[in-house]
């Protein structure tokens, strides 16, 4: 665990000083920012009640595009400048390498996802702190869900990241595939739209129940917390850092 | 034989290929067609000749290192996969959900479990069956969170299915799905037999996956068909199976054929108690009156929780029945009991309305009906409920302790250009009736009365619930016949006493009722500031920061 808690140190201070995690804070923020502001625009002309888990939302899409940046140079980069053969030299095994450098990514997003609670501490203060006599009250249910949903959605989303970072040594392709692929998996929670002479309907369910949207937007979003979501976004990590595991494994014999 | 090395080394490729082009065709398919077939066959034969022209080109392949290691990589990375996959299975039919929400939003009411456990002591088994196309796989998806709390509540009594109906067309039409107002949010409860398949005639529409909606529809089909009906014998009261115009024959078979109601005669004089099986004691029509003994057992089944329905003439006059009608006199035991007991009193009178749309005004169409009883709900001058000689009701109007134990609620009244006529004996010897200020009672009168006893949902059995009408004659054959208000009335009056209440009551945090946000303009736009400009600003003014300090470092 030594070795998991080094790696991870190195992995999360890499992100503090690359200008791309900063450039992917940067365009998140922004992103989300102007998806809050029309809602809470939209929520005030037309008399709506106050919703607390509105950035996440925007945030879990926009985590298809930029969990591939935070990820793709973390095992493509080692492998193309030779370093991961020098990590592969020392005392340490393949699923510490693995589990440290997903830790710091997981943690580095953790950092940006909480510079979103902003947007609900916001719809918390105009509620609670309104001087009207009879004001709106924000559920923080939801939004205590929904931040462990996405908090999961985004460890499943840098797992599947990662894997593709080490499939290959170049991080325009990782970056590439991991997008495509968590693409895929988010629109699989439409799969039911596409017409049956194109797509069985067993099939749309089968992929719709891989999907990633599928396990959030109709249970954490809501303030409902299923066990099977939960085990569904582990279980993607496990598998996607097992495979990932083996394939730095496959270098030593291949 | 030999073949060339070249073509061996492309069947085994092509074989591979059209390996994988069957498993593509196959998921696209969803079943081995045609197609599957024919390319898992061409995926054997390519690789069989390969294996078969150079075996030793396949145990190379095998047992290399490579290979070797590759396939060990592969299948352990199957069985995690796999081991990942029964987990998650397992885990989602334990159905273990923590709703954070205020007021439990998404999780069942005490009111609903405790429909819930009507179900299971009841012993019949309810299908929820939920139609969802496949467009709505989402929306199905959000159904489900309370559905299948339903389903895991209710063991083996309750059972929850998913139907596409474009996959099961004729099904969705059995359960009236029509897929156009209904296209989604389309669920409906049914009765299963002990043969496993749905009763069709107990389908009940629930329409939303709406808790309120579902358990409502729980209660309901708990109270209907499932009641039986006991009519009093021995006072010459109607018959039940009497085809003739002053028979109730019709009326009994809607509530035997529709509302699936059992029926039965009992004479309370030979009898020792009203059976522990009725659902209700109805009275109608008789023309002598009940005695003590008689009432007692009246009394001793309403304090079981019996229900009672009574249809009653007024004195003397009605010359259908004979005209020799003495009943709910004054000094009859039974009149007596209904005011002491329920607060009720059938004046010895008869309504005359003379804003009667008929030709006499001695058959009066109510000119109002309540809306406190869901009873009189589906009634209006389009609809209407048409009577014949009817003897007003009276109500308490300061009950005391044992009549306040009771709620009465109205059903219809007669115009205000009527009045109760109270000289029948000389009615009935022919002479005109006028309003006499002294005698008589102004309109607009009582025609129908309900009592019950406060809703209780934890013992809805011992809800006692009353009927009395001030007429008998609006469900005879002739009238049910002729009037659509009356046989729908009369099936309301069933319904309503076989059942618990139509409405469950919730607890108010389900619905929390939250009041929309507000900020003013100046508040969005710091807002807007903060978050748009500010924020992410801030950000790359820190990442520019390091870059530079960085770049000055390698400089």
């Amino acid at each position: 665990m030594r070795s998991v808690w080094v790696i991870f140190k190195r992995e999360l201070a890499q992100y503090f000083v690359s200008p791309i995690a900063y450039l992917v804070a940067f365009a998140i923020l922004l992103l989300i920012s102007l998806s809050f502001n029309s809602d809470l625009e939209q929520r005030v002309l037309n008399a709506q009640r106050p919703n607390g888990t509105i950035a996440l939302t925007a945030f879990a899409f926009f985590m298809i595009f930029f969990a591939p940046l935070l990820t793709m140079r973390l095992l493509a980069e080692e492998a193309r400048e030779g370093t991961l053969e020098l990590m592969f030299t020392l005392p340490v095994r393949d699923s510490e390498i693995v589990l440290g450098k997903f830790l710091g990514a997981w943690a580095y997003y953790t950092v940006i996802l909480a510079l979103t609670l902003v947007y609900p501490v916001i719809i918390m203060m105009l509620t609670t702190f309104s001087d009207a006599l009879l004001h709106s009250e924000m559920d923080i249910g939801p939004v205590i869900a929904g931040y462990l949903g996405i908090w999961l959605f985004g460890g499943a989303t840098l797992a599947v990241g990662l894997f593709f970072s080490a499939l290959t040594e170049n991080q325009i392709i990782a970056g590439f595939l991991s997008m495509a692929t968590l693409f895929i998996l988010w629109l699989g929670d439409l799969a039911g739209l596409l017409p049956s002479s194109i797509i069985s309907t067993e099939l749309a369910r089968a992929l719709r129940v891989i999907s990633l949207q599928a396990h959030y937007s109709t249970s954490f979003v809501i303030g409902v917390i299923r066990m099977e979501d939960v085990v569904f976004y582990m279980g993607i990590m496990a598998v996607m850092l097992y495979a990932t595991m083996l394939t730095l494994e496959s270098r030593r014999w291949r | 034989m030999v073949l060339p090395d070249k073509l061996i080394k492309w069947s085994s490729v092509a074989g591979t290929l059209a390996l994988l082009g069957a498993l593509l065709f196959f998921l696209y398919d969803g079943a081995v067609t045609g197609r599957v077939f024919a390319l898992l066959a061409a995926g054997l034969i390519g690789l069989g000749l390969w294996i078969l022209f150079a075996p030793e080109e396949v145990r190379a392949l095998l047992s290399g290192r490579r290979i070797a290691a590759g396939t060990t990589s592969l299948i352990l990375l199957v069985l995690f996969t796999i081991l990942v996959i029964v987990i998650y299975m397992q885990i989602d039919r334990q159905n273990i959900t923590v709703d954070f929400t205020e007021g439990a939003r998404f999780s069942l009411n005490e009111t609903s479990l405790q429909a819930i456990e009507r179900v299971k002591r009841s012993g019949a088994t309810v299908r929820l069956v939920a139609f969802y196309p496949r467009e709505y796989l989402r929306e199905r998806e959000s159904a489900d969170i309370i559905l299948r709390q339903y389903d895991a509540e209710g063991g083996e009594s309750i059972e929850l299915q998913y139907i596409d109906p474009a996959e099961d067309p004729i099904l969705a039409r059995t359960y009236g799905y029509d897929g156009l107002e209904n296209k989604i949010d389309a669920i409906f409860a049914t009765f299963v037999t002990s043969e496993g398949v749905p009763d069709i005639v107990s389908v009940q529409y629930i329409g939303a996956a709406d808790e309120r909606a579902i358990s409502t529809v729980l209660l309901k089909m708990l109270s209907t068909g499932t009641g039986k009906f006991y009519f009093t014998q021995g006072h010459n009261e109607l018959s039940i199976t009497s085809q003739a115009d002053t028979g109730i024959l019709r009326a009994a078979r809607v509530l035997d054929s529709v509302l699936r109601i059992q029926l039965a005669e009992i004479n309370l004089l030979t009898s020792e108690r009203v059976p522990d099986d009725a659902t209700a004691l109805v009275i109608v029509g008789p023309s002598s009156m009940f005695d003590e003994k008689e009432v007692q057992l009246i009394q001793d089944y309403v304090e079981r929780g019996g229900r009672l329905v009574i249809l009653a003439n007024p004195p003397y006059i009605d010359p259908v029945f004979g005209g020799a009608n003495d009943t709910f006199l004054s000094d009859d035991p039974l009149t007596k009991y209904l005011w002491d007991e329920f607060g009720v009193w059938l004046r010895e009178d008869l309504i005359a309305d003379f804003g009667s749309s008929l030709d006499s005004e001695f058959n009066p169409i109510p000119s109002f009906y309540s809306s406190a009883n869901t009873m009189m709900s589906d009634f209006s001058n389009n609809l209407p409920i048409v009577l014949s000689l009817v003897r007003s009701i009276e109500v308490v109007e300061q009950p005391d302790e044992r009549q306040s134990r009771y709620l009465r609620e109205p059903l219809m009244l007669s115009s205000d250009q009527s009045y109760g006529e109270t000289r029948l004996q000389a009615f009935q010897g022919g002479e005109l009736s006028s309003y006499e200020e002294d005698e008589d009672t102004p309109g607009p009168l009582l025609m129908g009365v309900a009592v019950r006893t406060p809703m209780q949902i934890e013992s809805p059995d011992e809800n006692t619930r009353v009927v009395i009408v001030g007429d008998v004659d609006w469900v005879t054959n002739q009238f049910v016949t002729n009037f659509q208000g009356n046989a729908l009335f009369w099936s309301n009056i069933a319904e309503w006493i076989t059942s618990t209440e139509e409405t469950p009551v919730f607890d108010a945090q389900t619905d929390p009722g939250l009041l929309p946000l507000s900020a003013t303009q100046q508040q969005r736009q710091r807002i807007s500031l903060f978050t748009t400009v500010v924020m992410p600003l801030v950000v790359l003014a820190v990442g520019s920061l390091v870059w530079f300090t960085r770049r000055r470092r390698w400089a």
